[in-house]
C-alpha cells in the first residue's frame, strides 16, 4: 500500500514539473592551464562570462582563427516525463552555450551528440560534448 | 511483488532503447595552449597522400552517411519506444525482441572517428577550409600621405 502511495507522490511530482519538458547536467573538464580562478587568488584574472546567444557552436574545427582551449564540456539533456517529447541536438547545443558561456568562450568546437534513448535517469536523454575556446587576438 | 514488476518493467524498458553517449572529443592539437602536435605518424599513410579535395570530399561523404544513419536511428525510435511501452505491460519478455540497433550506433561511433581524423588530417596539411566565423576584420584605413601609405 504504501509502495503505491509512493509510486503516486513520484508520479504526481513529475507531472508537476511537466512545466519543463527537459533537464539537463554538464560537466567540465578544464584545459591544463585553464583552471578558474578563486576570489583569494588576486594574481588570477577573473573570467568575463559571455553572452550565450554570441557564442558559435559547430561541428567542424575552426582554421581561420587562433584560438585557446578553455576545456571540454559535456552536457546530458533528460526529458521530465515519460510523456514529453524526446531531447534534440538544438537543446544540447542551447546547454552547451549556457555552460561555455559561463567559461568566457567565444566557440564551442568539435560538437558531437550522442543518440536518444533511456539514460539511468530519464526515458529520454541525450548527451553532446564539445571544446570551448577562446579567440586569440 | 509490485516492486518485481516494477523493475521488472524498467529493465525491458531499458534493454529496449538504451541512449548511447557522444564519442569522446580528440586530444587538443591545434589550439595555441595545445599539450601536443600532430606528426605524419599520426596518419595512415593512404590518408598522407590524400590532397586537400578528396580530404573535402571525404569529409562531405562520411558526414552524409552520418546524417542518413542517425536520422533512421531517431525515426525508428518512436515505434521502439511504443512496442518496448506495449510489450512491458502485456509480455516483458518481448522488449528482447526488439532491434538494440548496436551496429547501427557502432558504425556512428566510427564515422566520428574518421571525421576526428579527417579534421586532423585537413589541419596538418594546412587545408583552406570554408570560414565559420565570417570574415577577417577590415585592417585599420590608414590615411592618404602618411608614411605607411608611402
Amino acid at each position: 500500500m504504501l509502495t503505491i502511495r509512493h509510486a503516486l507522490i513520484v508520479g504526481a511530482a513529475l507531472i508537476v514539473s511537466g512545466c519543463s519538458s527537459t533537464w539537463s547536467t554538464s560537466n567540465v573538464e578544464r584545459a591544463p592551464g585553464a583552471e578558474a580562478s578563486t576570489s583569494s587568488d588576486s594574481s588570477a584574472t577573473e573570467v568575463e562570462a559571455t553572452d550565450p546567444a554570441s557564442i558559435l557552436v559547430t561541428k567542424d574545427d575552426i582554421t581561420d582563427r587562433p584560438y585557446r582551449v578553455i576545456g571540454d564540456i559535456e552536457v546530458t539533456v533528460n526529458k521530465t516525463t515519460l510523456f514529453h517529447p524526446d531531447p534534440t541536438p538544438a537543446l544540447v547545443d542551447e546547454e552547451l552555450r549556457e555552460e561555455a558561456a559561463e567559461l568566457g568562450a567565444d566557440a564551442v568546437i568539435l560538437v558531437r551528440y550522442g543518440t536518444v534513448g533511456v539514460g539511468l535517469a530519464s526515458w529520454g536523454s541525450l548527451d553532446g560534448k564539445g571544446r570551448a575556446v577562446a579567440f586569440e587576438e | 511483488m509490485h516492486l518485481r514488476n516494477s523493475l521488472l518493467l524498467i529493465a525491458c524498458l531499458g534493454l529496449a532503447a538504451c541512449a548511447r553517449s557522444a564519442p569522446e572529443l580528440p586530444v587538443d592539437y591545434a589550439s595555441v595552449n595545445a599539450q601536443s602536435t600532430l606528426s605524419e605518424a599520426d596518419f595512415e599513410q593512404a590518408d598522407i597522400e590524400a590532397t586537400c579535395n578528396e580530404i573535402a570530399a571525404e569529409r562531405t561523404e562520411v558526414t552524409t552517411s552520418y546524417d542518413t544513419l542517425e536520422r533512421q536511428i531517431t525515426s525508428s525510435r518512436e515505434d521502439e519506444q511504443a512496442a518496448g511501452y506495449l510489450s512491458a505491460v502485456l509480455f516483458p519478455p518481448a522488449a528482447l525482441a526488439i532491434p538494440q540497433k548496436k551496429e547501427e550506433r557502432a558504425q556512428l561511433d566510427e564515422m566520428q572517428s574518421r571525421l576526428d581524423t579527417l579534421t586532423a588530417l585537413s589541419r596538418f596539411k594546412d587545408c583552406k577550409q570554408a570560414s565559420l566565423t565570417g570574415p577577417a576584420p577590415e585592417p585599420a584605413e590608414i590615411p592618404v600621405g602618411s608614411k605607411e601609405a608611402q
